[in-house]
């Protein structure tokens, strides 16, 4: 094995053990302390509920990763959209940032109830919440990049003939990449959120309304194995994003 | 005369001691999480009368008293540590125990039986249980008309799986159901008659299939407490259930105290409908065959053991658990202590 391949390999496998080890440090913390399973039961007992009722669970999840998939790509393209906007147009900025600082300091736990009663029970709050709650730090992020987008760069665009808007296409959009992206991250995690939220309120299907369904009948090993899923989904979106920006944006990455 | 730091700390000293020496700090309150059942409103009056009257602190206690997020949710609260003792769901108690028996949680005090209903409004259709069969029933999954209604099937003959269930937080439940999104709920009544009727639904327009006209009476709201807290803590365990107690017959005797304790405590609330919610509580807790054998806060048990039949079967659990698994009547104040006064006036 060559020692780059060796590199690779120990770079693939270093976030793997590390889950490996917090896990078994749980373990042995919950065994010294002698804690409860209802305060947080072992991942020795949580584990193989995954094996022994995945059927039960796997519906669920898929309900979940739906509704949050579509949630996140329609809060991603409107935020982006709201963020390009909000940071080419100065005047645009001062007139609808306020507004949306306030509607984003709503808690969404105040607005789910209320989007239930409009939208009914299930799907469509899921993916709405989700929406709703990615579009801010996307917007915000994305705008404060293109308002400062690098000016000699588009000072010789213009000097050249090119258009604001062709300006904003070739340096401002490419130039938010790596922030954007940045905030993509946080915005997976976001989304998650928002759809469990969505689905602990009012449905019928998704790992919200699994876990409490779980939890009114004490299962507390199905709870947390709900709890589970949902960050190895988290994970597996954000190794999905990882690999995009690699070829997006692979270019500004300076780590060694 | 001029004041030093040694004067100072003197005249210090000396109030302290006598602070000390003076019988109110001679014995200092024991402390103590009390969890409740559900957010503050109704018979909790009863708890924050014992607080303010001092029937408490007469008994040595200082509770901390917590409002709940559910009543079948008050089990995990004690199971989990955080609270030894609390005002809660004992139906969930016959599946807790049998799948628990080395942390058993006990009922201790019965407050009120299960007003379990599935409810609808005029004009939706519904009627009687077999309008149910094929319309849109909104249940909350911890909410015990939900749980319980295989008993429902059972006495009436219509199956779960011919409904169109609707699963909500029981915070939208209400509003879903005025709406017009479900045909109707399910529900304790207590509970779903004040919500509508704060919404500004009449009484008059409300349809209730209640699961006692159909033979199914189960315990509800009761106070309980973890085994080994029993075991360890006996004397404060009688304590805490003779303050509660007296708040309890105080409050039938005078729901006026009762209902000005407990909006002292949340002024936000609606003192008409807190005052409706709280006659309807007391006539529910008096009126039981229960209290009107034994007192406030006994229990029947052939009563008890027939709830536990029921909610085993609904519940599809593997055997029904023991009475003395379920209950310790042990800890409950002289019976001369809980006979039920005239129901004052509010």
């Amino acid at each position: 094995m060559t020692l780059a391949a060796r590199r690779r390999l120990r770079e693939a496998l270093s976030p793997a053990l590390f889950v490996a080890a917090l896990l078994l440090a749980w373990e042995i913390a919950s065994r010294a302390l002698g804690i409860s399973k209802f305060v947080a039961p072992k991942p020795s007992e949580i584990l193989p509920i995954f094996a022994q009722r995945g059927a039960e669970i796997l519906p669920h999840a898929a309900q979940t990763l739906s509704t949050t998939l579509a949630g996140f790509v329609v809060g991603v393209a409107l935020g982006f959209a709201l963020g390009v906007a909000l940071g080419a147009s100065r005047r645009f900025y001062a007139m609808v940032f306020p507004t949306l600082i306030g509607v984003n300091s709503i808690p969404k736990v105040a607005i789910v109830p209320l989007l239930v009663l409009w939208a009914g029970i299930g799907t469509v709050p899921a993916v709405v919440t989700s929406a709703v709650i990615v579009i801010f730090p996307i917007a915000v992020v994305v705008s404060a990049s293109i308002a400062t987008m690098d000016a000699e760069l588009a000072d010789v665009l213009r000097s050249l003939g090119a258009s604001r808007l062709l300006a904003l296409a070739k340096v401002g959009v490419p130039q938010s990449m790596p922030a954007f992206f940045g905030a993509l991250k946080v915005a997976i995690t976001l989304s998650f959120i928002g759809s469990i939220l969505a689905e602990s309120v009012a449905a019928n299907r998704g790992l919200g309304f699994m876990m409490n369904r779980a939890a009114s009948d004490f299962d507390v090993e199905l709870v947390y194995s709900g709890l589970l899923t949902l960050a190895a989904m988290g994970i597996a979106l954000y190794l999905a994003s990882l690999a995009l920006e690699r070829r997006v944006v692979g270019w500004a990455d300076r780590r060694g | 005369m001029t004041v030093t730091r040694s004067t100072l700390l003197r005249g210090t000293a000396a109030a302290l001691a006598g602070a000390l020496a003076s019988p109110a700090i001679a014995q200092p309150l024991e402390r103590l999480p009390l969890t409740l059942n559900w957010k503050i409103q109704g018979l909790h009056g009863a708890f924050f009368l014992a607080l303010e009257r001092g029937y408490f602190r007469a008994e040595g206690l200082n509770p901390d008293i917590v409002a709940g997020d559910g009543s079948a949710n008050v089990v995990n609260r004690l199971a989990g540590g955080a609270f030894q003792i609390g005002l809660g769901d004992v139906a969930s108690l016959v599946r807790f125990n049998a799948q628990n028996p080395e942390r058993r949680v006990k009922a201790i005090y019965n407050q009120t039986p299960a007003d379990l209903v599935v409810m609808s409004l005029r004009g939706r259709g519904i009627s009687k249980p077999d309008d149910l069969r094929g319309r849109l029933v909104g249940a909350p999954v911890g909410d015990a008309a939900f749980k319980m209604f295989p008993a429902f099937t059972a006495a009436t003959g219509v199956p779960a799986s011919a409904i169109r269930w609707e699963h909500m937080a029981p915070n939208i439940r209400e509003a879903m159901l005025i709406q017009g999104r479900v045909d109707a709920i399910t529900a304790n009544e207590g509970t779903a008659l004040f919500n509508l009727k704060a919404a500004g639904v009449r009484q008059e327009d409300m349809v209730f299939l209640r699961y006692s006209d159909f033979g199914i009476n189960i315990v509800n709201a009761g106070m309980m407490a973890n085994e080994s807290f029993l075991r360890e803590k006996p004397e404060t365990v009688r304590k805490v259930l003779r303050a509660v107690n007296r708040g309890l017959v105080e409050s039938v005797a005078n729901p006026a105290a009762s209902l000005d304790a407990l909006m002292r405590k949340d002024p936000l609330l609606n003192r008409g409908i807190e005052a409706e919610r709280l006659m309807y509580s007391i006539a529910r807790m008096v009126e039981q065959p229960d209290a009107r054998e034994g007192g406030l806060g006994f229990y029947n048990e052939a009563n008890v053991r027939r709830s536990i039949e029921i909610v085993t079967a609904a519940e599809g659990l593997p055997a029904p658990i023991a009475v003395g698994d379920f209950m310790d009547l042990s800890f409950l104040p002289p019976a001369s202590a809980r006979v039920i006064p005239a129901i004052g006036r509010v």
